[in-house]
């Protein structure tokens, strides 16, 4: 029998301010292992909002916003900040540098690109042999990472090698209900987080964790969790949405999640099996306040719930993603109304949490 | 009195509008407003050319008229929407390029009411006519999505609407450009600067910058000498420059100058002289064997309307017919330059004397 809730009306919505915010962490760079310019946003929006405000020695940023109530249950959200993108790990003359991918990143989506290096996003692009000279049948080779080059002209000489590079897109609105951006893959949840954090409720802590290193093995939330060690944790971030039809019109039944359903509550994926009262939390909460969710198909691939949930005795943790379509790549796809679904749907789990919830044994 | 100009700027205006093949006029608009000032008076051709007329000063009234054609292309690489499935644009390429580097490209869908951002994406393996795993996905495989949502497709989204690179120009350092469609508005732009050039240099021939179209699908280029009859023809286009990918005795460096077509396309005591010009004024030059066609609209206008003298130079560029073609400023304002010193140095005499080697005044009399 799934449980009710008494909506509360006055909720936070995502609207024009929150999407400018989107667009400015979008637009930042913040490959794993070099995520300060993103935490320096995180940082600027949440000084003088956040009781604590604490970089660890990994980059994690961590924000607490204090109950006021009693006994109040300690819940983390984490968030990573970082991003896929590249290094530059050798110079091969002038302005052409050899690079590595940090990060899962399908190399059939680098050539035609454009790139930002550094700290002070220095233009580059990653070009390819001219169709006129490529040898018949080249076509049909993958231009791999040992053919491409990041070329930022024979006249610049400020570049140098081990200096991060991500993918120059410049965050856009597309039509009325889409945004197009790179990192969506995670800015949506921490520009999600920072409104969490603005908008905190009285009757829990809020452990905000703006995580590093996610992108290389969920490494900066492992450290996070047992520095905090809360209560409940939730992990939000955006997951692939293979939500297209099929080339010949055939039913597409593995699509992981689909825009336009809401947000994706996680039941099982590559590195965790979901507490069940959390998910049937977050599930019934949606029924009652009308939030549309769907639950992310059982497929491979983690979050930084892997860590979190079994760090010391175990927390539990779920899982809450975005659908966002062509994650690791140049330029993602997200609609606005599964981010306000979204956030809803965290902005009323705080409100209703109490320990009752993860108080007695796991089923 | 002029508002400050600078060719760099206008350059990146014209790679910032949209060009496609046989839909030039964004392109030819913002060329039109560019090349205003510095010619007497325009006009259009029925397939869309551009023809920019400075008229020239001759010494002698009773000498015949004659008139020097640049010929730059406006149009660039595109593709058409071919099927809508659901939110997805299926679409067919304009022009030849290599489909590994649209993953994740950005582009416009120029739509009737207007343009349309979108971006085109890979599909999953499972959802492609079949699995391309560990190899590149082909164009007939690839989608746009415009994030309208299928209805908003829909209601907004022809097949047969025209889509275009969204790109927008990258400045590296002070001269290099990079940018779709610098192949060839880099050519555009050495025009330009050779019409600026003229302004302080006198000319006997009328001088004719011409903007063709639909260079990169055919040749087109014939119907403007049926338009102009031209004397001289010089078509200005890209060349390869060398740079990752492309690094062979084909190839010549980023900077190197203008490079100066040979073959059979080209007359070549026009390429001479070229070439020679380059010597006098201490400019540097490649030369390009072009053994075969050139590639060019020089192709459709040696063979036009009886045959016209024709000479083609190129601009070097690394990346051809990708969104990232890479030029420098150095190369385009110089290749502006030697077309300025060449047109004022033409002069009945001058034109007469580009022969070939073995011609003969006043044959057969």
């Amino acid at each position: 029998m799934a449980k009710t809730f008494n909506p509360i009306m006055a909720l936070p919505e995502i609207g024009a301010a929150q999407i400018e915010l989107l667009e400015k962490l979008s637009n930042a760079s913040g490959v794993s292992g070099d995520e300060t310019a993103v935490r320096r946003i995180v940082r600027e929006a949440l000084s003088g909002i956040a009781d604590e405000l604490t970089t660890d020695v990994m980059g994690n940023l961590i924000a607490v916003k204090k109950a006021k109530t009693e006994n109040a249950p300690r819940v983390m959200i984490a968030a990573h900040m970082d991003e896929v993108g590249f290094m530059l790990n050798h110079k091969e003359s002038d302005g052409i540098f050899r690079f590595a991918t940090v990060g899962g990143i399908d190399p059939r989506a680098l050539a035609g690109k454009a790139v930002r290096i550094g700290k002070n996003g220095v233009p580059g692009v990653i070009g390819a042999c001219p169709i006129h000279l490529s040898p018949r049948g080249e076509l049909e080779n993958i231009l791999t990472l040992n053919s491409l080059r990041i070329d930022v002209s024979p006249e610049v000489s400020e570049v140098e090698v081990g200096e991060y590079a991500v993918f120059a897109t410049q965050f856009k609105r597309l039509g009325e209900i889409s945004l197009l951006g790179k990192a969506f893959d995670n800015r949506i949840g921490v520009a999600t987080l920072i409104e969490l954090v603005k908008n905190a409720p009285e009757n829990v802590e809020l452990i905000a964790a703006f995580t590093v290193q996610e992108e290389v093995g969920l490494r900066g939330a492992k450290a996070v969790a047992y520095r905090m060690n809360p209560d409940a944790a939730f992990v939000i971030d955006c997951t692939p949405a293979n939500d297209q039809p099929a080339y010949d019109g055939s039913e597409n039944v593995a699509y992981k999640s689909k825009l336009d359903e809401g947000p994706a509550i996680y039941v099982m994926d590559g590195r965790t099996l979901y507490d069940r009262r959390l998910v049937r939390y977050f599930s019934d909460l949606g029924d009652s306040y009308g939030i549309r969710y769907q639950y992310r198909q059982p497929q491979p691939g983690g979050t930084d719930a892997g860590p979190i949930h079994l760090t010391k005795e175990g927390i539990p943790t779920l899982s809450l993603s975005v659908p966002g379509r062509y994650a690791h790549t140049a330029a993602m796809v997200i609609r606005i109304a599964d981010w306000q679904g979204y956030y809803r749907l965290l902005a009323v789990a705080l409100r209703h949490f109490s320990l009752d919830l993860i108080s007695g044994e796991r089923e | 009195m002029e508002e400050k100009f600078n060719l760099k700027e206008t350059l990146k205006k014209t790679i910032s509008e949209a060009g496609v093949s046989g839909h030039e006029k964004p392109a030819r608009d913002a060329i039109r407003d560019i090349w205003a000032p510095y010619v007497d008076r325009f006009e259009f051709s029925p397939l869309g050319n551009l023809y920019g007329i400075k008229e020239g000063e001759r010494k002698n009234p009773d000498a015949p008229k004659r008139k020097i054609a640049l010929a730059v292309h406006m149009d660039g690489i595109g593709m058409v929407v071919e099927r809508i499935s659901g939110e997805m644009l299926y679409f067919a390429p304009i022009g030849g390029f290599d489909p590994r580097i649209l993953p994740g490209q950005e582009v416009i869908v120029h739509s009737a009411g207007g343009p349309i951002p979108g971006v085109i994406a890979q599909l999953a393996s499972h959802l492609t006519s079949k699995p391309f795993i560990d190899r590149p996905v082909p164009l007939s495989d690839l989608v746009i999505d415009t994030g309208l949502g299928a209805a908003g497709v829909r209601e907004k989204i022809q097949p047969g609407d025209v889509v275009s690179y969204a790109n927008l120009p990258v400045e590296m350092g002070k001269d290099h450009v990079a940018g779709h469609s610098l192949d060839n508005r880099a050519s555009v732009a050495a025009v330009t600067h050779c019409l600026r050039e003229l302004r302080r240099m006198r000319h006997e021939f009328d001088v004719i910058a011409v903007g063709t179209v639909q260079e990169e699908v055919a040749y087109y280029s014939d119907t403007l000498i049926n338009d102009l009859r031209p004397d001289i023809a010089i078509a200005i286009d890209v060349t390869f420059a060398s740079g990752p990918g492309a690094d062979d005795y084909r190839t010549r460096p980023l900077g190197s100058g203008p490079s100066i077509g040979f073959g059979a396309n080209i007359h070549p005591a026009l390429a001479k002289r070229l070439c020679d010009l380059c010597e006098e004024i201490d400019m540097p030059f490649t030369k390009d064997p072009l053994p075969n066609m050139s590639g060019t609209d020089a192709v459709a206008i040696q063979t036009a309307v009886g045959g016209v003298m024709t000479g083609v130079v190129s601009i070097p560029l690394r990346y051809m017919h990708t969104p990232v073609e890479v030029i420098t400023m150095k190369d385009v304002r110089r290749v502006g330059r030697l077309m300025a010193e060449f047109i004022s140095r033409l002069s009945e005499e001058l034109f007469s004397s580009l022969k070939w080697e073995d011609e003969i005044d006043g044959e057969n009399v």
